[in-house]
């Protein structure tokens, strides 16, 4: 019940928050998992919009822990027709410490392919509680 | 369109150029693994090789700057894929080309989702071809905030431009305006599309990307 009210509210948050105007969620994946005893989770989604892609990334724990980030995310445009990159972007990580959650978004414009796009969100989230220390990898993508 | 533009493209080598320029804040599309800036002003050099069905079963495409240097190569045969700047290597299926327009097809998807009109327009090319123009332009409901620009934009517009011969696309450009009533041209596009033999490099590329798939 706990993980529950849990979701709810960070999906509430997330919704409320940040997501522009007259986007739809294109595609979302999820981890879940525990660092010290804690409940920890994990996301990163896609959106598309006319013009531009906007992708986030979320970490967030049941309880204050000690780090709560990301240690990379990757960002890029990829055309699968010619298995090239059309846009790419590697942010080299970030963390909040003695908190429980961690956000952070961008809002990109297309670049384009010779064919259709496939626009990636990826790395690892990073949490720290307890004595222990995760980095779990976590992708999703979406193409138009 | 795009139906004219593919209905004769069977067991042939396909060359598409396209010339990019982008026009943002940031001085580059991104920094590869290699340490290679995807540059603003861009010449990509894509060869299909389409069998007697339409599918592509080997394709080379090449990234240049603006003066030669190459800057990423993405090579696919025998159902695998390369990338030089990644030095990625996975499954790559054959695909069919549906269609010749950048992509333009889907932009205009959008327009039934958001209600935008197109604007279409005949013109003559430089070539004294017949061509079309169509304009898609937009009014963003709420100001939009990117990564490509300090400043907020309120309104885009994408012109595509066909030679109605061929119905291959000849230029798209992308323009957004801004809140104070600046305008920037996010991309140009210039494309040009011939059907000829592959070069000595785009057959040496095929050959690079099974030594490393290989290895």
């Amino acid at each position: 019940m706990k993980k529950i009210v849990f979701l709810i509210a960070v999906a509430v948050t997330i919704i409320a928050i940040v997501i522009p105007a007259g986007i739809a969620l294109a595609s979302q994946s999820d981890w879940y998992g525990t660092v010290g005893g804690v409940s920890v989770h994990a996301q990163k989604s896609v959106y598309l919009n006319q013009y531009q892609w906007y992708t986030d990334l979320y970490s967030g724990a049941t309880q204050t822990i000690n780090i709560i980030g990301y240690s990379y995310w990757t960002v890029g445009e990829y055309c699968p027709a010619t298995y090239t990159w059309a846009y790419w972007n590697q942010y080299s990580g970030d963390y909040h410490t003695y908190a429980t959650s961690y956000y952070t978004a961008a809002n990109i414009n297309y670049r384009g392919c010779s064919g259709i796009s496939r626009y990636w969100s990826l790395g690892n989230h990073d949490f720290a509680y307890g004595g222990q220390h995760i980095y779990p990898y976590v992708s999703t993508y979406e193409q138009r | 369109m795009n139906a004219r533009a593919t209905k004769d493209i069977k067991s042939v080598w396909l060359h598409i150029q396209e010339k990019k320029t982008f026009d943002t804040d940031t001085q580059n599309n991104g920094i590869l693994p290699n340490g290679v800036a995807i540059p603003n002003e861009q010449i990509n050099d894509t060869w299909y090789h389409v069998n007697d069905q339409g599918l592509v079963i080997e394709s080379v495409s090449i990234m240049r700057t603006a003066d030669g240097q190459i800057v990423q190569v993405g090579v696919s045969s025998n159902g695998t894929g390369w990338n030089s700047a990644t030095d990625e290597t996975g499954p790559q299926e054959q695909f069919k080309i549906e269609g010749l327009d950048s992509n333009f097809l889907n932009d205009l998807k959008w327009l039934e989702k958001f209600g935008d009109t197109a604007e279409i327009t005949n013109v003559v090319l430089p070539n004294s071809n017949p061509g079309v123009q169509i304009v898609i332009a937009t009014t963003y409901d709420t100001p939009v905030k990117t990564v490509d620009y300090s400043k907020v934009s309120t309104r885009a517009e994408t012109r595509a431009v066909f030679d109605s011969s061929t119905g291959y696309l000849v230029s798209k450009d992308i323009v957004f305006w801004f809140e104070d009533g600046s305008r920037r041209i996010f991309s140009q596009l210039k494309q040009e599309i011939t059907i000829e033999p592959p070069t000595d490099e785009v057959l040496n590329y095929l050959a690079e990307k099974d030594r490393e798939v290989s290895k």
